[in-house]
C-alpha cells in the first residue's frame, strides 16, 4: 500500500506504513556518538554496530545513548530543540543515514511521504524552520519519495480526533519542543511551539543534581510515577514536569486570547496530549490538575482531556493518514 | 509583504496576508478591498502603521519564517554514500483506527468539495 508517514523528532525518528498485515512502525533514536578510531576493537567485542569514518567511528541510535551513559558522556543529537541547526552541517550525514533506514525503500518512485515539521518556536524567534524543512525535503527526495511537510501537532489531530470531525487541540510533548495546534474540521486555526519539553526537564534536573542529561533521561524512561516520586532524582524530574506543563499552558492561554475574536467554536473540543514526554505515569492527571487551575484563562471550551492511544506513534499515524489521501 | 495562498482541505482558497515587522508578523486572513488597501497603504506608510490604521491587529505568530527563503548549500553531505548496519525497532499493530480516520477524512474532503 502506498504512502508513508514520518515523524522526525529530536529524540526519535518514527515511520508508519500500512501493510497487508496492519500498520508497521519503525523507530530509531535520533542520536549518535563519535569515538576515536581505536575504540573499534572494544565496539566489535561488545557487538555494537558502528560506522567507520576517516577520523573516527560513529555509534548510532539507541546504542549511542547506552554507550554515552556507560562513559558518562552526552550523546550527540543532530537536532537541537526540535530543529536542525545550520551550524551542525556535519551531523546531516548521520541524519540522512538514519532516515534512509527508518523510511526503507519506496514502494514506487515518487511515493508520497508526509513528514513532520514543528511550528517555529515562539520563545526562540531567531530559530528557523525553513532550513530544517528544506534539508528534510532534500533527504526524503533522495530516498525516492515525494516529500510533503506537515505540522507536527496536526498529526495528532488527524490520528486522534476523527470522532470529533478532526477538531481539537493537539499537544505534542516531544523531546526538544512542545508543539501545539488548534484545529476545527481539519483546518488549522493556530499552531506554535515552545522550545521546552523532555530535554528541558533532563537538563534542569541534571543541573540541579550535578548529574548528566543522559542519566536523567535513562531514569525517566525506565518509568517513573511523577505523582509519587521516589528519591531526589525522581523528585527533581517531577518538579520540572510540573514547571513544563505550567509554562506550556500559560503560553497556550496567551496565544488563544490573541485569536479568540477570530473564530467561534460550535462545540467544546477535546485536548489530546501525546509525545514521548507524556508517557510518564501520572502525566495526564498532573496536566488535568494544572489545566483546571488555569481553565478560566482559556477562551475556548474544552470537552475533555485525554491521552493519545499510542503517544510515541500518534504523529506518525496522523501523517500516514494524510499520505493515504494521496492515493 | 507576501500574499500566501492557503488551501485548507476541501475549502476555497483563502488569502493569508503575512506582513513582516520588527516584532514578528501580522497574519490576517483578509479578503477583497481591505487586503488591497493594506498592501497599498503599507507601501506608503509602512506595514505596522498601515495595519494600525485599518484596525488589523498586530500579532506575533508562529509563521514569522514562512515568507523567508533560505539558501541550502548544494554540497551538503546527507550520507548518501555511507553504508551501515543499523538496528531499527519495528512494531506491528492493527490498522483499524488509522483506516477509520483515513476514511472519515476522505469523506470530509469529499463533503467539502460539494
Amino acid at each position: 500500500m502506498k504512502g508513508i508517514g514520518l515523524d522526525i523528532g529530536t529524540m526519535n525518528i518514527v515511520s508508519a506504513r500500512k501493510t497487508d498485515s496492519g500498520i508497521v512502525t519503525k523507530r530509531m533514536r535520533d542520536t549518535f556518538l563519535d569515538l576515536p578510531l581505536d575504540a573499534k576493537k572494544m565496539l566489535k567485542l561488545s557487538k555494537v554496530d558502528y560506522v567507520e569514518r576517516e577520523d573516527d567511528v560513529l555509534i548510532l541510535g539507541d546504542k549511542a545513548l547506552e554507550t554515552a551513559n556507560i562513559f558518562g558522556k552526552e550523546a550527540r543529537r543532530p537536532l537541537v530543540s526540535g530543529l536542525i541547526s545550520p551550524n551542525e552541517i556535519d551531523s546531516l550525514e548521520v541524519l540522512g543515514l538514519l532516515l534512509r533506514h527508518v523510511l526503507g525503500d519506496s514502494v514506487e518512485p515518487g511515493e508520497h511521504c508526509y513528514f513532520s515539521v514543528p511550528a517555529a518556536p515562539i520563545d526562540q524567534p531567531d530559530r528557523d524552520v525553513v532550513y530544517h524543512q528544506g534539508i528534510f525535503e532534500r533527504i526524503i527526495a533522495e530516498c525516492g519519495y515525494t516529500p510533503h511537510a506537515s505540522n507536527e501537532a496536526m498529526g495528532i489531530i488527524y490520528s486522534e480526533t476523527a470522532k470529533e470531525g478532526f477538531s481539537g487541540v493537539g499537544f505534542s510533548f516531544g523531546s526538544g519542543m512542545s508543539n501545539i495546534a488548534l484545529a476545527v474540521n481539519t483546518i488549522e486555526g493556530l499552531s506554535f511551539s515552545v522550545a521546552k519539553s523532555g530535554d528541558w526537564i533532563d537538563k534542569g534536573a541534571a543541573k540541579s543534581l550535578g548529574s548528566t542529561q543522559a542519566r536523567i533521561c535513562a531514569i525517566k524512561e525506565k518509568g517513573i510515577d511523577i505523582s509519587n516520586p521516589q528519591g531526589r532524582e525522581q523528585e527533581a524530574i517531577a518538579f520540572y514536569y510540573k514547571s513544563l506543563i505550567n509554562y506550556v499552558l500559560d503560553q497556550v492561554a496567551n496565544r488563544f486570547k490573541l485569536i479568540q475574536h477570530q473564530f467561534a467554536l460550535p462545540n467544546p473540543i477535546p485536548i489530546i496530549v501525546s509525545g514521548g514526554t507524556s508517557l510518564a505515569n501520572g502525566f495526564l492527571p498532573l496536566f488535568e490538575e494544572v489545566f483546571e487551575a488555569k481553565r478560566k484563562r482559556f477562551p475556548i471550551e474544552i470537552s475533555e482531556i485525554r491521552q493519545a492511544a499510542d503517544p510515541m506513534n500518534a504523529v506518525a499515524y496522523g501523517l500516514l493518514i494524510q499520505a493515504m489521501q494521496e492515493e | 509583504m507576501v500574499g500566501v495562498p492557503k488551501k485548507p482541505l476541501g475549502k476555497s482558497v483563502v488569502n493569508t496576508t503575512i506582513v513582516k515587522h520588527d516584532h514578528g508578523v501580522i497574519k490576517q486572513e483578509l479578503e477583497g478591498l481591505k487586503r488591497e488597501l493594506l498592501i497599498e497603504l503599507a507601501k506608503i506608510l509602512g506595514e505596522v502603521r498601515a495595519a494600525q490604521l485599518l484596525g488589523v491587529p498586530l500579532q506575533s505568530t508562529d509563521t514569522a519564517n514562512d515568507s523567508m527563503p533560505m539558501y541550502i548549500p548544494s554540497d551538503i553531505n546527507t550520507g548518501k554514500d555511507m553504508e551501515a548496519e543499523i538496528t531499527v525497532q519495528e512494531k506491528q499493530s492493527s490498522s483499524g483506527d488509522v483506516d477509520e480516520a483515513a476514511e472519515a477524512l476522505r469523506k470530509l474532503k469529499e463533503k467539502g468539495k460539494k
